[in-house]
């Protein structure tokens, strides 16, 4: 058995939810921007040792700009608490945006599954968006598809 | 299990720019649609004393203003429910409802069971602002729900009152929104909500956002885990979103559609009177007859298409109340909507035992007149629930017999028909059949012989649903006791002596 267990979040991004459907998007997510993005509201709601405590395990794995869906690791023990953090994270630089959570799972396995689904799903949404997609987005998509595919741990 | 978003701000729209705020709430409604909630109510707020003008004006959206915002919903809605484990086909359902701002006592008196105003609205929800109005929000208000203000610390929740208003039935309301807006408010926020999450142990306690703008609403799964931030197991959380605001929906839906929230009154059409009993059987607890979206539909008619799901409404209940008495609502009235002109005392004389309970018999006449105005053609079927019971068979029995009277007192006073009136008298006496269910609570009684020889469709059924009163059952039938008949027949007999020397007299 293992000790120490992790959970995997799929989380789905509204960028701007008050504004009207648009196709360009003000802010391009990344890793980098959600992860200090859900840090800041950690130390805000959490304080230092909440932080301190989650920081261990806390990881942004996977961030798709386009379908705006990304897999946030947290350790099992904490991840509560990362959770409700995120719920409270208002902002992305600037930027409005709304977290919300799609499957919560304890193995790389499972959260792989459930994110390579609703992946189809939202870039189904999105081309009824945007009108037919180009085909260098369409292969843009099948490349994310490869990098959760690739995921480990 | 569906979630429901109890809170949708409605703002009043006589202000300056009416069509924001309809714009606003048609953004949070189509977003708390895709994010997986299958209700929203939007909420209207007074402060200041109650009036004729606050009657319900609230406007529910059709299918095809939803898809003007969002075309692509169905394949959200479709995704967001599969991974909340909500069957598609649940119909995304809006409510009405009323937050009443309570100052002082006089604002507070308008919340009693008989006011009209409150009848309109699906919910009635109360947001007492100091102690006094609290307590007598806990003791005595008829609401569905008490919303505390969690940001200023008025005063002191009791666990008593909280207990006494769990056992009426009334829910509580924590709104997340302002956990979302504000680091300052969070604060102040979290530490008063923590106290009624204590004392009501998460019991009759519904999350809602009351969000201001789409920024600030959650999913279900969001939601139900800030909610275990205050204190609650995850389960409750959870219910807290779904289960019980799905009760508090059937509660108040029952209060407000139902007469004692027992008896519903519907118009059947002709064509489907044989398949009647399914109908009540399929009756949705949580539907409020209007404005409920079909996903399917929009799934369907992907272009804009004003398709609204299919609820006959029988009786306008909102056209009826209108005309009600502060207590409530009458079958007289409803009968009389639905009276014809052309009505004919003698051929149409049709009594039937409505109100075995009833005290005093000129009461008791007035409701079999009034019963007996109806036409024979018209297609009018009562159902009656009823919660009171009926213990013995000498009950039904003497108000049997006391109907039958009725029925000869009243056509005694046309000397024509007197004579035919005996003849049915006869027939009744022949064909009247008592029937007695299973549960020896309820009771059916039909006048066989008058239905078949006016061959008219106006039955008055007495059914006794479940003790709620939530789902009806089909009868079985059973025997004709003789004693019944011998006791009848006696009465009969000295009600038409009775009847000959009046018209002698």
């Amino acid at each position: 058995m293992v000790g120490f267990k992790n959970r995997y979040m799929v989380m789905e991004v509204s960028v701007d939810p008050n504004k009207d459907i648009s196709k360009d998007d003000p802010i391009i997510l990344s890793q980098h921007n959600v992860s200090k993005a859900i840090k800041d509201s950690i130390l805000l709601n959490f304080g230092e040792c909440g932080l301190a405590s989650s920081l261990g395990s806390l990881q942004v794995k996977y961030v798709n700009p386009i379908t705006k869906v990304c897999i946030i690791r947290a350790s099992r023990d904490e991840h509560q608490k990362v959770l409700a953090a995120i719920t409270m994270v208002r902002s992305v630089g600037n930027c409005p945006v709304v977290f919300n959570l799609l499957d919560l799972s304890g193995n790389i396995r499972a959260c792989k599954s459930a994110a390579l689904k609703c992946e189809d799903l939202i870039f189904e949404k999105v081309k009824i968006i945007c009108g037919t997609p180009r085909t260098e987005d369409v292969n843009k998509h099948m490349q994310n598809l490869e990098r959760i595919k690739m995921l480990e741990h | 299990m569906g979630f429901f978003d109890l809170n949708i701000p409605y703002t009043e729209s006589n202000k300056r720019n009416p069509t924001t705020e309809k714009s606003i709430r048609l953004k949070l409604a189509v977003k708390a649609m895709e994010l997986g909630y299958t209700g929203v109510a939007y909420n209207r707020t007074i402060t200041g004393v109650m009036s004729e003008v606050d009657r319900c004006s609230i406007s529910l959206f059709p299918l095809s203003s939803v898809l003007k915002v969002s075309p692509s919903i169905s394949t959200s809605v479709n995704l967001h429910r599969r991974l909340l484990n909500v069957p598609t086909s649940t119909p995304f359902r809006q409510y009405t409802r009323l937050t009443v701002v309570v100052d002082t006592p006089a604002q507070g008196s308008a919340l009693n069971s008989g006011n009209p105003v409150l009848k309109t609205y699906d919910i009635v929800a109360v947001r007492p602002l100091k102690q006094d109005a609290f307590d007598q929000a806990c003791k005595n208000y008829e609401v569905d729900i008490i919303s505390i203000d969690f940001s200023e610390n008025r005063f002191r929740l009791k666990q008593p009152l909280i207990k006494a208003a769990i056992e009426r039935g009334v829910y509580f309301e924590i709104t997340y929104s302002g956990l979302v807006l504000d680091a300052q408010l969070r604060r102040q926020m979290i530490s008063n909500a923590k106290v009624l999450v204590d004392w009501t142990r998460g019991k009759n306690l519904i999350f809602s956002s009351a969000a201001p703008s789409v920024t600030e609403l959650r999913g279900p799964h969001d939601v139900a885990n800030l909610a275990s931030l205050l204190g609650l197991s995850i389960e409750r959380a959870k219910a807290s979103v779904s289960r019980t605001c799905r009760s508090l929906l059937e509660n108040s839906l029952r209060k407000k559609k139902f007469y004692k929230e027992a008896i519903r009154v519907e118009l059947i059409t002709s064509d489907t009177e044989g398949a009647g009993f399914d109908d009540w059987l399929k009756w949705d607890p949580i539907s409020s007859g209007e404005g409920d979206l079909q996903i399917d539909d929009m799934a369907k008619s992907f272009a804009a298409s004003s398709k609204e799901s299919k609820t006959v409404k029988a009786i306008d209940f909102v056209s009826i109340i209108d005309g009600l008495s502060s207590h409530g609502l009458h079958i007289k009235d409803m009968v009389s909507e639905t009276k014809l002109e052309s009505y004919d005392p003698i051929e149409n004389n049709q009594t039937s035992l409505m109100e075995a309970q009833e005290k005093g018999e000129n009461e008791k006449f007035e409701t079999v007149e009034v019963l007996a105005n109806v036409e024979g053609g018209e297609t009018c079927a009562m159902i009656i629930e009823e919660v009171n019971k009926i213990q013995s068979d000498e009950a039904i029995l003497e108000a049997n017999v006391r109907c039958k009277r009725c029925d000869s007192y009243y056509t005694s006073s046309n000397t024509l028909a007197t004579l035919r009136s005996h003849d049915e008298l006869e027939q009744i006496d022949g064909d009247s059949v008592v029937h007695e269910p299973l549960e020896d609570m309820s009771m059916e009684v039909k006048d066989h012989s008058q239905i078949n020889h006016l061959s008219s469709s106006e039955k008055v059924r007495r059914k006794q649903g479940s003790s709620l009163g939530s789902t009806s059952f089909p009868f079985k039938r059973l025997l004709r006791t003789s004693s019944h008949f011998k006791k009848s027949r006696k009465h009969k007999t000295k009600s038409r002596i009775l009847s000959l020397s009046e018209l002698i007299g």
